[in-house]
Protein backbone atom coordinates (compact mmCIF):
# COMPACT_ATOMS: atom_id res chain seq x y z
CA UNK A 1 0.00 0.00 0.00
CA UNK A 2 2.35 2.48 1.01
CA UNK A 3 4.04 3.65 -2.19
CA UNK A 4 5.85 7.44 -0.83
CA UNK A 5 9.05 6.91 -0.40
CA UNK A 6 9.76 7.71 3.51
CA UNK A 7 12.57 9.84 2.84
CA UNK A 8 10.13 12.05 1.47
CA UNK A 9 7.88 12.03 4.26
CA UNK A 10 8.68 14.50 6.67
CA UNK A 11 5.67 13.72 9.18
CA UNK A 12 3.95 10.06 9.33
CA UNK A 13 1.06 9.24 11.20
CA UNK A 14 0.72 5.44 10.89
CA UNK A 15 -2.77 4.31 12.50
CA UNK A 16 -2.54 6.96 15.48
CA UNK A 17 -4.85 6.80 18.11
CA UNK A 18 -5.12 9.95 21.39
CA UNK A 19 -7.72 9.59 24.19
CA UNK A 20 -8.18 12.46 26.67
CA UNK A 21 -9.42 11.56 30.18
CA UNK A 22 -11.51 13.98 31.82
CA UNK A 23 -11.45 14.67 36.08
CA UNK A 24 -14.78 12.52 35.69
CA UNK A 25 -12.35 9.87 33.94
CA UNK A 26 -14.70 9.96 31.07
CA UNK A 27 -12.17 8.93 28.00
CA UNK A 28 -12.78 11.45 25.05
CA UNK A 29 -11.27 10.19 22.12
CA UNK A 30 -9.65 13.01 19.97
CA UNK A 31 -7.88 11.40 17.34
CA UNK A 32 -8.99 7.82 16.21
CA UNK A 33 -7.12 5.69 14.03
CA UNK A 34 -5.45 8.57 11.70
CA UNK A 35 -2.76 7.98 9.08
CA UNK A 36 -1.45 10.74 7.00
CA UNK A 37 1.97 11.61 5.41
CA UNK A 38 3.40 14.55 4.98
CA UNK A 39 6.26 15.61 2.65
CA UNK A 40 9.09 17.89 2.25
CA UNK A 41 8.09 21.39 1.58
CA UNK A 42 4.23 20.67 1.54
CA UNK A 43 1.81 23.72 2.58
CA UNK A 44 -1.07 21.46 4.83
CA UNK A 45 -4.05 22.67 6.04
CA UNK A 46 -5.74 21.24 8.50
CA UNK A 47 -9.84 22.44 8.96
CA UNK A 48 -12.21 21.33 11.33
CA UNK A 49 -14.58 22.58 13.67
CA UNK A 50 -13.62 23.02 17.80
CA UNK A 51 -13.18 19.48 18.95
CA UNK A 52 -12.92 18.10 15.76
CA UNK A 53 -9.45 16.71 17.04
CA UNK A 54 -7.30 19.26 14.78
CA UNK A 55 -5.29 20.74 17.33
CA UNK A 56 -4.89 17.44 19.38
CA UNK A 57 -3.18 16.46 15.81
CA UNK A 58 -0.91 19.29 15.93
CA UNK A 59 0.37 18.55 19.49
CA UNK A 60 0.70 15.17 18.27
CA UNK A 61 3.15 16.10 15.58
CA UNK A 62 6.02 17.95 17.95
CA UNK A 63 5.62 15.34 20.72
CA UNK A 64 3.59 17.58 23.50
CA UNK A 65 1.53 14.64 23.38
CA UNK A 66 2.67 11.05 22.36
CA UNK A 67 -0.34 8.73 20.97
CA UNK A 68 -1.96 5.78 23.13
CA UNK A 69 -1.60 3.46 19.66
CA UNK A 70 0.21 3.92 16.70
CA UNK A 71 3.38 6.11 15.66
CA UNK A 72 4.53 9.07 14.49
CA UNK A 73 7.70 10.39 12.70
CA UNK A 74 9.16 13.70 12.10
CA UNK A 75 11.98 13.15 9.79
CA UNK A 76 11.86 9.34 10.74
CA UNK A 77 12.46 10.11 14.69
CA UNK A 78 10.06 8.32 16.62
CA UNK A 79 7.94 11.16 18.70
CA UNK A 80 7.29 8.25 21.51
CA UNK A 81 11.28 7.93 22.02
CA UNK A 82 12.28 10.61 24.77
CA UNK A 83 15.80 10.97 23.92
CA UNK A 84 14.59 12.37 20.39
CA UNK A 85 12.10 15.45 22.30
CA UNK A 86 15.04 18.25 21.47
CA UNK A 87 15.59 16.28 17.91
CA UNK A 88 12.25 16.56 16.93
CA UNK A 89 11.15 19.87 18.00
CA UNK A 90 14.10 21.54 16.87
CA UNK A 91 12.72 19.89 13.57
CA UNK A 92 9.24 20.69 13.67
CA UNK A 93 8.36 23.83 15.74
CA UNK A 94 5.09 24.95 16.94
CA UNK A 95 3.39 28.43 16.79
CA UNK A 96 0.20 28.42 19.19
CA UNK A 97 -3.12 30.64 19.22
CA UNK A 98 -2.81 33.25 21.50
CA UNK A 99 0.16 35.24 20.45
CA UNK A 100 0.29 36.72 24.07
CA UNK A 101 0.72 33.44 25.75
CA UNK A 102 4.24 32.73 23.92
CA UNK A 103 6.29 35.67 24.26
CA UNK A 104 9.13 35.15 26.85
CA UNK A 105 10.93 37.89 26.93
CA UNK A 106 11.22 41.61 27.24
CA UNK A 107 12.46 42.93 23.88
CA UNK A 108 11.90 41.19 20.32
CA UNK A 109 15.43 40.06 19.88
CA UNK A 110 15.63 38.57 22.96
CA UNK A 111 12.63 36.74 22.64
CA UNK A 112 13.54 35.03 19.42
CA UNK A 113 16.86 34.39 20.61
CA UNK A 114 15.22 32.05 23.14
CA UNK A 115 15.06 28.49 21.08
CA UNK A 116 18.55 28.93 20.01
CA UNK A 117 19.60 29.90 23.32
CA UNK A 118 18.22 26.53 24.85
CA UNK A 119 19.88 24.49 22.24
CA UNK A 120 23.41 25.97 23.28
CA UNK A 121 23.82 27.73 20.23
CA UNK A 122 27.31 29.90 20.30
CA UNK A 123 26.52 33.62 20.89
CA UNK A 124 27.92 34.54 17.56
CA UNK A 125 25.94 32.02 15.79
CA UNK A 126 22.66 33.27 17.55
CA UNK A 127 23.24 36.86 16.76
CA UNK A 128 23.26 35.63 13.05
CA UNK A 129 20.40 33.37 13.75
CA UNK A 130 18.07 36.12 14.71
CA UNK A 131 18.85 39.09 12.59
CA UNK A 132 18.05 36.31 9.41
CA UNK A 133 15.21 34.84 11.35
CA UNK A 134 13.63 38.38 12.04
CA UNK A 135 14.30 39.11 8.33
CA UNK A 136 12.83 36.85 7.00
CA UNK A 137 9.30 37.66 8.85
CA UNK A 138 10.00 41.17 8.20
CA UNK A 139 10.46 42.25 11.86
CA UNK A 140 14.00 43.18 11.96
CA UNK A 141 13.12 46.64 12.36
CA UNK A 142 11.06 45.68 15.64
CA UNK A 143 13.93 43.97 16.78
CA UNK A 144 14.52 46.26 20.09
CA UNK A 145 10.77 46.65 20.43
CA UNK A 146 8.72 45.29 23.36
CA UNK A 147 6.59 42.65 22.00
CA UNK A 148 3.57 43.39 24.42
CA UNK A 149 3.66 46.93 22.44
CA UNK A 150 3.31 45.09 19.43
CA UNK A 151 -0.09 44.15 17.39
CA UNK A 152 -1.71 40.97 17.05
CA UNK A 153 0.12 40.04 13.73
CA UNK A 154 3.40 41.18 14.36
CA UNK A 155 3.64 39.36 17.56
CA UNK A 156 2.34 36.22 16.14
CA UNK A 157 5.29 36.62 13.36
CA UNK A 158 7.57 37.53 16.11
CA UNK A 159 6.73 33.95 17.25
CA UNK A 160 7.16 32.63 14.02
CA UNK A 161 11.15 34.17 14.14
CA UNK A 162 11.17 32.42 16.95
CA UNK A 163 10.97 28.81 15.35
CA UNK A 164 12.72 30.17 12.47
CA UNK A 165 15.80 30.73 14.37
CA UNK A 166 16.42 27.59 15.28
CA UNK A 167 16.53 26.33 12.20
CA UNK A 168 13.49 24.23 11.91
CA UNK A 169 12.43 22.62 8.52
CA UNK A 170 8.63 22.21 9.39
CA UNK A 171 6.57 24.98 11.30
CA UNK A 172 2.95 23.51 13.18
CA UNK A 173 0.52 25.99 13.12
CA UNK A 174 -2.35 26.05 15.66
CA UNK A 175 -4.65 28.15 15.01
CA UNK A 176 -2.63 31.77 14.71
CA UNK A 177 -5.03 33.84 13.39
CA UNK A 178 -7.97 32.98 15.48
CA UNK A 179 -7.68 35.70 17.49
CA UNK A 180 -6.85 38.39 14.59
CA UNK A 181 -7.65 41.21 13.02
CA UNK A 182 -8.06 40.93 9.04
CA UNK A 183 -4.78 42.55 8.81
CA UNK A 184 -3.53 40.68 11.15
CA UNK A 185 -4.38 37.54 9.78
CA UNK A 186 -3.26 38.69 6.50
CA UNK A 187 0.19 39.54 7.97
CA UNK A 188 1.04 35.75 9.27
CA UNK A 189 -0.86 34.53 5.92
CA UNK A 190 1.82 36.02 3.84
CA UNK A 191 4.69 35.23 6.39
CA UNK A 192 3.82 31.54 6.17
CA UNK A 193 3.39 31.40 2.44
CA UNK A 194 6.83 33.17 1.15
CA UNK A 195 8.54 30.85 3.80
CA UNK A 196 7.03 27.76 2.27
CA UNK A 197 7.37 28.97 -1.26
CA UNK A 198 11.05 30.37 -1.08
CA UNK A 199 12.35 28.74 1.54
CA UNK A 200 10.77 25.13 1.13
CA UNK A 201 9.61 24.47 5.03
CA UNK A 202 6.79 22.29 5.14
CA UNK A 203 3.92 24.09 6.82
CA UNK A 204 0.74 22.19 8.88
CA UNK A 205 -1.74 24.75 9.33
CA UNK A 206 -4.52 24.60 11.80
CA UNK A 207 -7.31 26.31 11.33
CA UNK A 208 -10.93 27.21 10.62
CA UNK A 209 -10.78 30.00 8.24
CA UNK A 210 -11.83 28.51 4.92
CA UNK A 211 -10.07 31.81 2.88
CA UNK A 212 -6.41 30.37 4.72
CA UNK A 213 -7.00 26.60 3.62
CA UNK A 214 -8.02 27.77 0.25
CA UNK A 215 -4.25 29.34 -0.42
CA UNK A 216 -2.59 26.10 0.54
CA UNK A 217 -2.01 22.99 -1.68
CA UNK A 218 -3.57 20.31 -0.11
CA UNK A 219 -6.42 20.45 2.67
CA UNK A 220 -7.12 18.06 5.27
CA UNK A 221 -10.79 18.33 6.72
CA UNK A 222 -11.40 16.62 10.55
CA UNK A 223 -14.46 15.80 12.36
CA UNK A 224 -14.67 13.86 15.49
CA UNK A 225 -11.26 13.11 15.26
CA UNK A 226 -11.24 11.49 11.88
CA UNK A 227 -10.04 12.93 8.34
CA UNK A 228 -13.26 12.74 6.70
CA UNK A 229 -11.50 14.52 2.99
CA UNK A 230 -7.75 15.33 1.90
CA UNK A 231 -6.74 16.85 -1.49
CA UNK A 232 -5.90 20.15 -3.01
CA UNK A 233 -8.47 23.04 -2.07
CA UNK A 234 -10.06 22.19 -5.27
CA UNK A 235 -10.94 18.76 -4.45
CA UNK A 236 -11.55 19.48 -0.84
CA UNK A 237 -13.81 22.72 -1.57
CA UNK A 238 -16.37 21.02 -4.29
CA UNK A 239 -17.33 18.20 -1.67
CA UNK A 240 -20.07 21.65 -0.25
CA UNK A 241 -22.60 19.52 1.13
CA UNK A 242 -20.14 17.06 3.53
CA UNK A 243 -17.98 20.48 3.97
CA UNK A 244 -21.08 22.12 5.43
CA UNK A 245 -22.74 19.04 7.25
CA UNK A 246 -19.50 19.34 9.42
CA UNK A 247 -20.03 23.26 10.43
CA UNK A 248 -17.28 24.96 8.10
CA UNK A 249 -17.68 27.13 5.52
CA UNK A 250 -16.62 26.72 1.80
CA UNK A 251 -16.44 29.91 -0.25
CA UNK A 252 -19.04 31.87 -1.12
CA UNK A 253 -17.98 31.69 -5.26
CA UNK A 254 -18.37 27.55 -4.20
CA UNK A 255 -21.45 27.93 -2.67
CA UNK A 256 -23.32 30.22 -5.18
CA UNK A 257 -22.34 27.12 -7.55
CA UNK A 258 -23.33 24.74 -5.69
CA UNK A 259 -26.65 26.19 -4.86
CA UNK A 260 -27.20 27.03 -8.55
CA UNK A 261 -26.67 23.51 -9.65
CA UNK A 262 -29.24 22.52 -7.33
CA UNK A 263 -31.23 24.78 -9.82
CA UNK A 264 -30.70 23.63 -12.43
CA UNK A 265 -28.37 25.88 -13.84
CA UNK A 266 -25.53 24.25 -15.71
CA UNK A 267 -22.77 24.74 -13.60
CA UNK A 268 -18.81 23.00 -12.78
CA UNK A 269 -18.54 21.56 -9.35
CA UNK A 270 -14.45 22.48 -8.76
CA UNK A 271 -14.85 26.54 -8.68
CA UNK A 272 -12.70 28.06 -6.25
CA UNK A 273 -12.64 31.64 -6.51
CA UNK A 274 -14.22 34.70 -8.03
CA UNK A 275 -13.00 34.93 -11.58
CA UNK A 276 -13.62 31.29 -12.38
CA UNK A 277 -17.23 31.90 -10.82
CA UNK A 278 -17.46 34.27 -13.15
CA UNK A 279 -16.10 32.51 -16.32
CA UNK A 280 -18.35 29.57 -15.48
CA UNK A 281 -21.82 31.91 -14.82
CA UNK A 282 -21.10 33.73 -18.24
CA UNK A 283 -20.39 30.17 -19.95
CA UNK A 284 -23.73 28.83 -18.62
CA UNK A 285 -25.93 31.80 -19.08
CA UNK A 286 -24.71 32.34 -22.85
CA UNK A 287 -24.45 28.86 -23.70
CA UNK B 1 -36.55 59.88 18.07
CA UNK B 2 -32.97 57.91 18.58
CA UNK B 3 -32.54 55.68 21.64
CA UNK B 4 -28.91 56.93 21.23
CA UNK B 5 -26.50 59.92 20.12
CA UNK B 6 -23.56 61.64 20.09
CA UNK B 7 -22.63 65.30 19.46
CA UNK B 8 -19.20 66.13 18.49
CA UNK B 9 -17.52 63.45 20.73
CA UNK B 10 -13.71 63.19 20.52
CA UNK B 11 -11.41 61.30 23.02
CA UNK B 12 -7.72 62.01 23.06
CA UNK B 13 -5.04 59.55 24.44
CA UNK B 14 -2.21 60.65 26.18
CA UNK B 15 -3.45 63.97 26.42
CA UNK B 16 -1.33 66.67 27.32
CA UNK B 17 1.81 64.63 26.19
CA UNK B 18 3.74 64.64 22.91
CA UNK B 19 1.89 61.57 22.09
CA UNK B 20 -1.21 62.62 22.00
CA UNK B 21 -3.62 60.90 19.33
CA UNK B 22 -7.44 61.36 18.77
CA UNK B 23 -9.05 57.69 19.26
CA UNK B 24 -11.95 59.15 18.03
CA UNK B 25 -12.84 62.59 16.79
CA UNK B 26 -16.00 64.93 16.47
CA UNK B 27 -18.64 61.81 16.21
CA UNK B 28 -21.66 62.64 15.41
CA UNK B 29 -23.90 59.28 15.18
CA UNK B 30 -27.96 58.85 15.56
CA UNK B 31 -29.07 55.29 16.37
CA UNK B 32 -33.14 55.26 15.96
CA UNK B 33 -34.48 52.41 18.30
CA UNK B 34 -34.83 48.67 16.92
CA UNK B 35 -32.22 48.99 14.65
CA UNK B 36 -29.18 46.07 14.27
CA UNK B 37 -25.82 48.63 13.54
CA UNK B 38 -22.84 46.64 12.03
CA UNK B 39 -19.44 48.48 13.18
CA UNK B 40 -17.02 48.07 10.96
CA UNK B 41 -13.29 49.54 10.81
CA UNK B 42 -9.80 48.28 11.71
CA UNK B 43 -8.01 47.96 14.68
CA UNK B 44 -7.43 50.98 15.98
CA UNK B 45 -10.02 52.98 14.40
CA UNK B 46 -11.75 53.99 17.32
CA UNK B 47 -14.46 51.25 17.50
CA UNK B 48 -14.06 50.26 20.75
CA UNK B 49 -13.25 53.75 22.06
CA UNK B 50 -16.71 54.79 20.31
CA UNK B 51 -18.72 52.10 22.19
CA UNK B 52 -16.59 52.50 25.67
CA UNK B 53 -18.59 55.88 25.51
CA UNK B 54 -21.77 55.02 24.41
CA UNK B 55 -22.51 53.32 28.15
CA UNK B 56 -20.04 55.38 29.86
CA UNK B 57 -17.02 53.65 30.36
CA UNK B 58 -14.86 56.49 29.36
CA UNK B 59 -16.18 60.13 29.95
CA UNK B 60 -15.93 62.09 26.82
CA UNK B 61 -13.42 64.71 27.03
CA UNK B 62 -15.43 66.87 24.17
CA UNK B 63 -18.92 66.43 23.46
CA UNK B 64 -21.73 64.62 24.93
CA UNK B 65 -23.78 61.14 24.29
CA UNK B 66 -27.59 61.22 24.05
CA UNK B 67 -29.29 58.61 25.46
CA UNK B 68 -33.00 59.04 24.69
CA UNK B 69 -32.21 62.71 24.06
CA UNK B 70 -30.56 63.07 27.52
CA UNK B 71 -27.43 63.70 28.23
CA UNK B 72 -26.08 60.17 30.14
CA UNK B 73 -23.50 62.78 32.22
CA UNK B 74 -25.91 65.14 33.63
CA UNK B 75 -26.14 63.71 37.00
CA UNK B 76 -24.36 60.88 39.20
CA UNK B 77 -28.29 58.83 39.18
CA UNK B 78 -28.50 59.53 34.68
CA UNK B 79 -25.05 57.46 34.54
CA UNK B 80 -25.73 55.43 36.86
CA UNK B 81 -29.01 54.48 35.00
CA UNK B 82 -26.83 54.99 31.75
CA UNK B 83 -25.17 51.58 32.31
CA UNK B 84 -27.71 49.38 33.27
CA UNK B 85 -29.84 50.67 29.75
CA UNK B 86 -26.79 50.45 27.54
CA UNK B 87 -25.25 46.66 28.27
CA UNK B 88 -21.57 46.39 26.74
CA UNK B 89 -20.60 42.78 26.13
CA UNK B 90 -16.66 43.01 25.61
CA UNK B 91 -14.26 40.79 23.34
CA UNK B 92 -13.83 37.46 24.55
CA UNK B 93 -16.22 37.54 27.31
CA UNK B 94 -15.94 34.40 28.86
CA UNK B 95 -12.31 35.69 30.55
CA UNK B 96 -14.29 37.86 32.91
CA UNK B 97 -16.70 35.00 33.96
CA UNK B 98 -15.58 34.72 38.03
CA UNK B 99 -18.46 33.36 39.84
CA UNK B 100 -18.98 29.84 41.03
CA UNK B 101 -22.10 29.17 39.20
CA UNK B 102 -23.22 30.14 35.83
CA UNK B 103 -26.04 30.78 37.78
CA UNK B 104 -24.42 33.42 39.68
CA UNK B 105 -22.62 34.93 36.89
CA UNK B 106 -25.31 35.99 34.72
CA UNK B 107 -27.21 37.28 37.90
CA UNK B 108 -24.39 39.66 38.33
CA UNK B 109 -25.83 42.41 36.42
CA UNK B 110 -29.38 41.62 37.62
CA UNK B 111 -27.93 42.08 41.31
CA UNK B 112 -26.38 45.43 40.68
CA UNK B 113 -29.39 46.73 39.89
CA UNK B 114 -30.94 46.20 43.03
CA UNK B 115 -33.83 43.90 41.23
CA UNK B 116 -35.76 41.73 44.09
CA UNK B 117 -34.80 37.42 44.01
CA UNK B 118 -37.49 36.55 41.88
CA UNK B 119 -36.98 38.75 39.23
CA UNK B 120 -33.15 38.20 39.04
CA UNK B 121 -33.98 34.48 38.93
CA UNK B 122 -36.83 34.64 36.09
CA UNK B 123 -34.14 36.83 33.99
CA UNK B 124 -31.17 34.38 34.67
CA UNK B 125 -33.75 31.33 33.76
CA UNK B 126 -34.89 33.68 30.97
CA UNK B 127 -31.68 34.75 29.32
CA UNK B 128 -29.88 31.08 29.90
CA UNK B 129 -32.60 29.49 28.03
CA UNK B 130 -32.48 32.25 24.65
CA UNK B 131 -28.77 31.45 24.46
CA UNK B 132 -29.74 27.84 24.46
CA UNK B 133 -28.24 26.70 28.07
CA UNK B 134 -29.53 24.29 29.51
CA UNK B 135 -30.67 24.00 33.14
CA UNK B 136 -28.31 21.72 34.43
CA UNK B 137 -25.14 23.73 33.28
CA UNK B 138 -26.63 26.87 35.48
CA UNK B 139 -25.30 25.11 38.53
CA UNK B 140 -21.84 24.55 37.37
CA UNK B 141 -18.63 26.04 37.73
CA UNK B 142 -18.43 28.38 34.37
CA UNK B 143 -14.84 26.89 33.95
CA UNK B 144 -16.43 23.85 33.09
CA UNK B 145 -18.18 24.95 30.03
CA UNK B 146 -16.84 24.50 26.71
CA UNK B 147 -15.86 27.60 25.00
CA UNK B 148 -18.71 28.32 22.74
CA UNK B 149 -20.83 27.74 26.29
CA UNK B 150 -19.00 30.32 28.28
CA UNK B 151 -19.43 32.76 25.76
CA UNK B 152 -23.07 32.66 25.63
CA UNK B 153 -23.29 32.39 29.34
CA UNK B 154 -21.29 35.33 29.13
CA UNK B 155 -23.56 37.16 26.34
CA UNK B 156 -26.60 35.96 28.86
CA UNK B 157 -24.74 37.80 31.71
CA UNK B 158 -25.69 41.04 29.55
CA UNK B 159 -28.80 40.15 28.04
CA UNK B 160 -30.07 39.12 31.68
CA UNK B 161 -29.75 43.31 32.61
CA UNK B 162 -32.09 43.81 29.49
CA UNK B 163 -30.67 46.61 28.28
CA UNK B 164 -32.81 49.22 25.86
CA UNK B 165 -29.46 49.07 23.46
CA UNK B 166 -27.45 45.87 23.48
CA UNK B 167 -23.17 46.61 22.31
CA UNK B 168 -21.40 43.64 21.57
CA UNK B 169 -17.74 43.88 20.81
CA UNK B 170 -16.76 40.62 17.92
CA UNK B 171 -18.64 38.35 19.35
CA UNK B 172 -17.66 35.63 17.42
CA UNK B 173 -14.25 36.35 17.27
CA UNK B 174 -11.99 33.00 17.74
CA UNK B 175 -15.38 31.12 17.36
CA UNK B 176 -15.80 28.01 14.40
CA UNK B 177 -18.09 29.28 12.25
CA UNK B 178 -20.61 26.75 13.90
CA UNK B 179 -20.35 28.87 16.72
CA UNK B 180 -20.15 31.84 14.96
CA UNK B 181 -23.09 31.29 13.33
CA UNK B 182 -25.30 30.61 16.32
CA UNK B 183 -24.29 33.65 18.22
CA UNK B 184 -25.23 35.70 14.82
CA UNK B 185 -28.67 33.69 14.98
CA UNK B 186 -29.14 34.44 18.43
CA UNK B 187 -28.17 38.40 18.03
CA UNK B 188 -31.00 38.79 15.53
CA UNK B 189 -33.71 37.14 17.41
CA UNK B 190 -32.55 38.80 20.56
CA UNK B 191 -33.20 41.85 18.58
CA UNK B 192 -36.50 40.39 16.98
CA UNK B 193 -38.10 39.42 20.04
CA UNK B 194 -37.29 42.30 22.43
CA UNK B 195 -37.22 44.93 19.73
CA UNK B 196 -34.12 46.68 21.43
CA UNK B 197 -31.60 48.11 19.63
CA UNK B 198 -28.26 46.20 19.18
CA UNK B 199 -24.52 47.29 17.91
CA UNK B 200 -22.37 44.66 16.63
CA UNK B 201 -18.43 45.22 16.12
CA UNK B 202 -17.36 43.12 13.43
CA UNK B 203 -14.28 42.29 11.46
CA UNK B 204 -16.58 40.81 8.90
CA UNK B 205 -18.25 42.51 6.10
CA UNK B 206 -19.79 38.37 5.01
CA UNK B 207 -20.95 38.10 8.37
CA UNK B 208 -22.78 41.11 8.82
CA UNK B 209 -24.21 41.09 5.71
CA UNK B 210 -27.44 39.14 5.54
CA UNK B 211 -27.86 40.55 9.17
CA UNK B 212 -28.04 44.09 10.10
CA UNK B 213 -30.14 47.02 8.90
CA UNK B 214 -27.40 49.53 8.79
CA UNK B 215 -23.48 49.74 8.54
CA UNK B 216 -20.89 51.95 10.30
CA UNK B 217 -17.68 52.08 8.62
CA UNK B 218 -15.10 53.71 11.21
CA UNK B 219 -12.23 54.79 9.56
CA UNK B 220 -9.02 56.93 11.38
CA UNK B 221 -10.88 58.43 14.14
CA UNK B 222 -14.31 59.39 12.25
CA UNK B 223 -17.20 57.53 11.00
CA UNK B 224 -16.73 57.58 7.46
CA UNK B 225 -20.03 56.03 6.67
CA UNK B 226 -23.67 55.01 7.92
CA UNK B 227 -26.04 53.68 5.86
CA UNK B 228 -28.09 50.80 4.90
CA UNK B 229 -26.07 47.47 4.09
CA UNK B 230 -26.80 48.31 0.24
CA UNK B 231 -25.83 52.04 0.39
CA UNK B 232 -22.42 51.04 2.44
CA UNK B 233 -21.40 48.11 0.23
CA UNK B 234 -21.94 50.00 -3.23
CA UNK B 235 -18.70 52.14 -2.37
CA UNK B 236 -16.47 49.57 -2.88
CA UNK B 237 -13.79 51.60 -4.21
CA UNK B 238 -13.86 53.72 -0.80
CA UNK B 239 -14.10 50.85 1.20
CA UNK B 240 -11.39 49.14 -0.80
CA UNK B 241 -9.28 51.99 -0.18
CA UNK B 242 -9.63 51.78 4.10
CA UNK B 243 -8.38 47.91 3.53
CA UNK B 244 -12.07 46.64 3.67
CA UNK B 245 -13.66 44.46 1.06
CA UNK B 246 -16.88 43.55 -0.19
CA UNK B 247 -18.14 39.94 0.09
CA UNK B 248 -17.22 37.86 -2.43
CA UNK B 249 -20.32 37.35 -3.98
CA UNK B 250 -20.31 40.72 -4.28
CA UNK B 251 -17.37 40.92 -6.25
CA UNK B 252 -18.44 38.27 -8.41
CA UNK B 253 -21.84 40.12 -9.45
CA UNK B 254 -20.06 43.22 -10.05
CA UNK B 255 -17.92 41.03 -12.24
CA UNK B 256 -21.03 39.96 -14.36
CA UNK B 257 -21.82 43.64 -14.81
CA UNK B 258 -18.66 44.51 -15.91
CA UNK B 259 -18.57 41.93 -18.66
CA UNK B 260 -22.02 43.44 -20.03
CA UNK B 261 -24.56 40.86 -17.64
CA UNK B 262 -27.76 42.91 -17.20
CA UNK B 263 -27.83 41.64 -13.82
CA UNK B 264 -27.94 43.83 -10.40
CA UNK B 265 -25.11 44.66 -8.99
CA UNK B 266 -26.81 44.67 -5.48
CA UNK B 267 -25.72 41.36 -4.09
CA UNK B 268 -24.45 40.78 -0.83
CA UNK B 269 -25.57 37.63 0.35
CA UNK B 270 -24.98 34.16 -1.38
CA UNK B 271 -28.72 33.53 -1.17
CA UNK B 272 -29.01 37.31 -3.05
CA UNK B 273 -26.98 35.98 -6.06
CA UNK B 274 -28.50 33.08 -6.39
CA UNK B 275 -31.82 34.48 -6.34
CA UNK B 276 -30.63 37.00 -8.98
CA UNK B 277 -29.04 34.91 -11.14
CA UNK B 278 -32.43 32.69 -11.30
CA UNK B 279 -34.59 35.94 -11.93
CA UNK B 280 -32.27 36.70 -14.89
CA UNK B 281 -32.60 33.27 -16.53
CA UNK B 282 -36.65 33.48 -15.62
CA UNK B 283 -36.24 30.71 -12.98
CA UNK B 284 -37.13 32.61 -9.72
CA UNK B 285 -35.88 30.51 -6.91
CA UNK B 286 -38.22 28.13 -5.56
Amino acid sequence: METVDMDENIISFNHVSFTYESEEKVRVPAVKDVSLNIRKGEFVAVLGHNGSGKSTLAKLTNAILIPDSGTVLVNGMDTSDEDLIYDIRRTAGMVFQNPDNQIVATIVEEDVAFGPENLGVAPAEIRRKVDTALQEVGMYEYRLREPHKLSGGQKQRVAIAGILAMETSCIILDEPTAMLDPRGREEVMKTILRLNKQMGITVLYITHFMDEAVQADRVIVMDYGSIILDGSPREVFSQVERIKSVGLDVPQASELCFLLRGDGVDLPEDVLNAEECISAILTAVKG
Amino acid sequence: MPVISTRGLTHLYSKGTPFEVAAIKDINIDIETGELVGIIGHTGSGKSTLIQHLNGILKPEQGTVLLEGKDIWESKDSIKAARFKVGLCFQYPEYQLFEETVYKDIAFGPKNMKLDEDEIDRRVHKAADFVGLKEELLQKSPFDLSGGEKRRAAIAGVMAMEPKVLILDEPTAGLDPHGRDRILRLIREYRDNTGSTVLLVSHSMEDIAGLVTKVMVLEKSRVAMYGTVQEVYSRRRELLSMGLDVPQVTRIFAGLRERGLNISGDVFTVEQGRRELLRYLGKGAE
